[in-house]
This record gives C-alpha cells, sequence and structure tokens, in this order.
C-alpha cells in the first residue's frame, strides 16, 4: 500500500512573534535594547531579593510567584537542605566522579549527573507522578489508598500492585528507603500539612507490603502541601540535588584516573547468553 | 533484609554485551569486535546490534539509517534542533549542545520517544484487532484516550498536515526488497480510516513503528535504536550559529518579551 501522507500541507498554526512570562519583567539598557537595565521578578526587583532574600526563597518566589511566608519558608528550606547531596554512592553522583575524572570540560560535569539523577530509582524522575498520586489519594484517608493495593483492585494509574508503579514508594537494595522515612518523619515532626501526614500515614500501613517511602516520595508530599504544580516538580528536586552531585564530580576532577573504580578483568563477568552463543547472527 | 542479591553484584560487572579483555581483545554479542565486525558490517548494524543484542541484516541497518537521514533536518526551526542552535550562538561545546538536543527529542510529541509508543500502539491494535474488534472501534477508544482528538502515536504531526518522508521510506522499503508485513498493512488501515474521518495521515513514525514491529522489535528495542537518531540535524544547526557571531542566532531584544505578569512592588518588610 502507499499512504497519502505526501500531500503535506502547512496546518495554518499561527506561532507566537514574542516570547511572554509573568516570571521576568525586564526593562531595556537605554543605549542597547538587547541590554537589561533593570530586571524584576514577579515584581520584585533583583538587587532588592539579592539584600534581602534567601536563595531558596528565591527559588520558591520563581516558581510559586510569591515569596513564601515563615512557615513556607522553613519548610522549603529544609527540604533544600534534605536533598542536597545524594551521596557519592548514588549512580548519578558516580556519573559526576567518572566526568570529573575523566577530564570531562567542568561544563559538562553537572549536566551528565542532574541527567542521571532523572531516573526512577532513588532519584528525581517520580516526583511529577508522585505529586499527582499523593494529591489525588490524600484527600482519602491512606488506609483507603492502602486498601486499593492489597486488594490488587486499582485499575487507576498509580494503584497498582507493584511498586514500579507507584510513584513515591519502592524499595532500595531491597528494603523500604530507611533514609527516606527519617526524612518523612522529620518533616512529619515539622508540618502537620496533610499530605505529608498522609504519606506518614500511608508509609506505616505500607510495611507489611515490604515497601516504603521513597526519597522522590518526601519531595513530592513536600512540594505538594506547599502548592508547587506536579510539572515542577521532578526538575525542583534536581535543581536540589545539584550541589552535591557537582561537588563530588569536581571533587574528582584533579584526582588520577586510578582513583576511580575500574574493576579488574576478573572481576567483570561477561554473561553467556543464548544469542551471545550463536553470536546474535541473524 | 533483602540486600543479599546486590551484594553479588558488588565490586563486579555483570554484562551480557561484551567488553574488552585487556591484551585480548573487544567482544559484542559474541562478535569479535576489531576483526569479525569492523570492516564487515556497517556503523549502523552495530548500533542495532548493541541495542538490541542481535545482529540485523545489511539490508534491515540501511532502512534504519535511512530513517536516521529523514531525522536529520538541518532545520533549526525544529524544536531539537533548535537547542543546538542556541548551544552555538553561546559558543556551548559541540557535544554538550547536541546532546542537549537529543535530550529534547525525548518527548512526547516528537523524536525518539514518540517511537515507543508508536511501536506500542501498532502492536496492541494487532493484538486486539486479531482478537475481533473492528479497526474503528480501536482507533476511537484511542481517540477518546486523546481527549477526542484523532492524534494517535504515529498520526498526524505537528505544524504540518500530511508527511512527505513517509513516500521516501516506503521507496526504500522497497528498493531494500522488503515486503508489507502485518503490523504495516494494519497501520495503513488505521490511516485510511483516519484520512477518511479526519483528513490525517501517517506519519514516519507510524511508518517506521509498524515495519519495525514487523521485524520481530520490541518497543524499547525501537526506542533504544534511536536514541541519536536527530543528532545529525542537531548538530548541523549548532554549527551554523557556532560559525556566526555569538548571539546571532535568534537574538531578542528586551522588548520582544511581553511581561504579563504582577506589576512592580516592594519587598515586605
Amino acid at each position: 500500500m502507499t499512504s497519502p501522507s505526501a500531500n503535506v500541507k502547512s496546518r495554518g498554526d499561527q506561532f507566537a512573534t514574542r516570547l511572554e512570562t509573568k516570571i521576568t519583567h525586564e526593562t531595556p539598557n537605554r543605549d542597547n535594547p538587547y541590554q537589561v537595565e533593570c530586571l524584576r521578578m514577579h515584581g520584585y526587583e533583583h538587587t532588592a531579593l539579592m539584600e534581602k532574600c534567601e536563595f531558596s526563597a528565591v527559588i520558591f518566589l520563581l516558581f510559586r510567584g510569591e515569596l513564601p511566608n515563615n512557615t513556607e519558608s522553613e519548610l522549603f528550606k529544609q527540604l533544600c537542605i534534605a536533598l542536597i547531596n545524594p551521596g557519592p554512592r548514588h549512580p548519578a553522583t558516580q556519573g559526576s566522579m567518572v566526568a570529573g575524572v575523566g577530564k570531562t570540560i567542568s561544563v559538562n560535569v553537572l549536566p551528565i549527573a542532574l541527567s542521571l539523577y532523572g531516573g526512577d530509582y532513588d532519584s528525581a524522575g517520580d516526583v511529577e507522578a508522585a505529586m499527582r498520586l499523593f494529591r489525588r489519594k490524600s484527600r482519602k484517608p491512606a488506609s483507603a489508598f492502602v486498601d486499593t493495593i492489597s486488594h490488587g483492585d486499582g485499575n487507576d494509574k498509580g494503584d497498582a500492585n507493584d511498586e514500579e508503579t507507584l510513584p513515591g514508594f519502592g524499595t532500595l537494595y531491597g528494603d523500604p528507603d530507611a533514609y527516606a522515612r527519617k526524612l518523612l518523619e522529620h518533616f512529619a515532626t515539622l508540618s502537620p500539612t496533610p499530605v505529608i501526614q498522609w504519606l506518614l500515614a500511608a508509609n506505616s500501613l505500607l510495611a507489611e507490603h515490604t515497601i516504603g517511602v521513597t526519597k522522590a516520595g518526601v519531595c513530592a508530599a513536600v512540594l505538594a502541601d506547599l502548592g508547587f504544580l506536579p510539572r515542577q516538580g521532578c526538575g525542583l528536586m534536581q535543581l536540589m540535588a545539584a550541589p552535591g552531585l557537582l561537588a563530588h564530580g569536581v571533587e574528582y576532577a584533579n584526582k588520577p584516573i586510578t582513583s576511580m573504580l575500574f574493576e579488574s578483568d576478573d572481576n567483570y563477568e561477561i554473561e553467556t547468553t543464548e544469542n551471545t552463543l550463536n553470536g546474535g547472527k541473524e | 533484609m533483602n540486600h543479599q542479591l546486590w551484594d553479588s553484584y558488588r565490586g563486579k560487572i555483570k554484562t551480557k554485551k561484551g567488553g574488552w579483555r585487556i591484551g585480548k581483545g573487544v567482544s559484542s554479542h559474541g562478535y569479535d569486535l576489531l576483526n569479525d565486525v569492523v570492516g564487515h558490517y556497517s556503523y549502523m548494524q552495530v548500533v542495532i546490534l548493541n541495542a538490541t543484542g542481535r545482529m540485523p541484516s545489511r539490508e534491515l541497518a540501511d532502512w534504519v539509517e535511512a530513517v536516521y537521514i529523514c531525522l536529520s533536518w538541518p532545520d533549526p526551526r525544529i524544536w531539537c534542533n533548535r537547542i543546538g542552535a542556541l548551544g552555538g550562538t553561546v559558543n556551548a561545546s559541540a557535544i554538550s549542545a547536541t546532546c542537549a538536543g537529543i535530550m529534547a527529542n525525548d518527548s512526547r510529541s516528537y523524536g525518539a520517544r514518540p517511537m515507543l509508543e508508536g511501536v506500542k500502539l501498532i502492536q496492541e491494535a494487532k493484538k486486539r484487532i486479531t482478537l475481533g474488534e473492528r479497526l474503528e472501534d480501536f482507533v476511537m477508544s484511542k481517540i477518546k484516550e486523546s481527549g477526542g482528538l484523532p492524534f494517535l502515536m504515529g498520526y498526524a504531526r505537528p505544524v504540518a498536515k500530511g508527511d512527505e518522508r513517509v513516500a521516501t521510506v516506503e521507496r526504500v522499503t522497497k528498493s531494500l526488497g522488503f515486503v508489507e508485513g502485518g503490523h504495516l498493512a494494519l497501520a495503513y488501515k488505521i490511516e485510511k480510516f483516519l484520512h477518511d474521518s479526519y483528513g490525517e495521515s501517517m506519519n514516519i513514525n507510524g511508518y517506521a513503528s509498524g515495519f519495525l514491529a514487523d521485524q520481530g522489535f520490541s518497543p524499547d528495542e525501537v526506542y533504544r535504536m534511536c536514541t541519536i537518531v536527530v543528532s545529525s540535524g542537531i548538530t548541523a544547526c549548532y554549527a551554523d550559529s557556532a560559525d556566526r557571531k555569538q548571539g546571532m542566532f535568534s537574538p531578542l531584544k528586551v522588548r520582544d518579551v511581553l511581561y504579563i505578569g504582577i506589576r512592580d512592588r516592594k519587598l515586605p518588610l
């Protein structure tokens, strides 16, 4: 058969000729209209923010459109620090260290690490889906949510029977993530907000399922309670982890390549498969 | 405590792919890479071998290469290419700008990621229709899932109706001696229904998904073999803007951005 698709016509979409934003208001420099004279974010003058605000508060402002109140500020700041360093064993940090020790140009180290940190195992990839799940499910008691898992009757995405489709929950190296639980308990003490409290209850009830909250789940709960949108979640968690990821990569930038892992041939096992037995040949 | 499985991987790499035995050679999926593969197989055959574990025929690799070329337009208005061009204009490295563009094509609406959904769709269609569901009912169920719009993965595309690349790949399919399989035949039938009902036709994703499903590839395998499918066009756009004066690609005056946010205000005391 042949396709009628060869007859190509423009859809006639009207594309923007100017960009528009609610975030940044620039005033042009008098002499060069491409340069900025004054910069405001959500109405606030840039240098005033520099003088009077915490870094984390300005991040909050950029995404939420308002500066945080004292309670929000404390919660958000503590979340930023909670997630600031995935630690040297995390695959994304190892990626950063490999880039550093491999003498990858410096500007590429953080993007490499953040790309890996976009995965959904002990990383930021799950946050958006977890926020959607938590926002929806936290309207009812945690027990109702856990029951849907127990009975395996969840047709709704996010109510599935295995952890792979249960964003914000899972295991870390075979067991519930004990440190994520510790962080959750810390935030539950700090904040009586609904999603965090719901997640704490759900996490306790899930213990019998041998899964628990993940760090992405903790991040999702705090962000949801602070009013962030699900689509902002993954990037915010990446942003929060960036300092630790970068620090470890740069730490290795001046070290010899022998300071990084390179398994010996004895510890490099090529598994024979049916495919490799016949050389993968067609 | 269930961590014992990970203990067997600690300090050790296990792989089904192959590797470098220092002083002895490099293997890939049972092939001696430097002696059996180099000079005997094309690069695209190796791309598919490494992505899927199976060495395809030269004809199949040439077919995939044709798809790569079809997605290598050096037009910086295409989103991933624009990112490459923007990388060039700030003098980012060619690699980082190209990788940034490749990451952009990990998109729900264009590039490589839709291949994942495209293959899933045509495989699901074949399964359901084989079990007795009417093609029209299947298509309408998918239209309902996409909010009533006839934008099934592999059909319709942004900016234009129709896709000139389909006829090109049809020609390549024929010249390489491939015959139409069940998935591709079904893809044409879906296209006919969508064309008759909504004026939409198959795009290159839909065609490639049907063809590659007929070749026995899974959605993940197709996605993996197409990871860098747009890279060449991105690099071209990068090179063009990098070779010009910096900032010359898409320069915007301050007044080219319309501010629609809250009015000027003072910080709370």
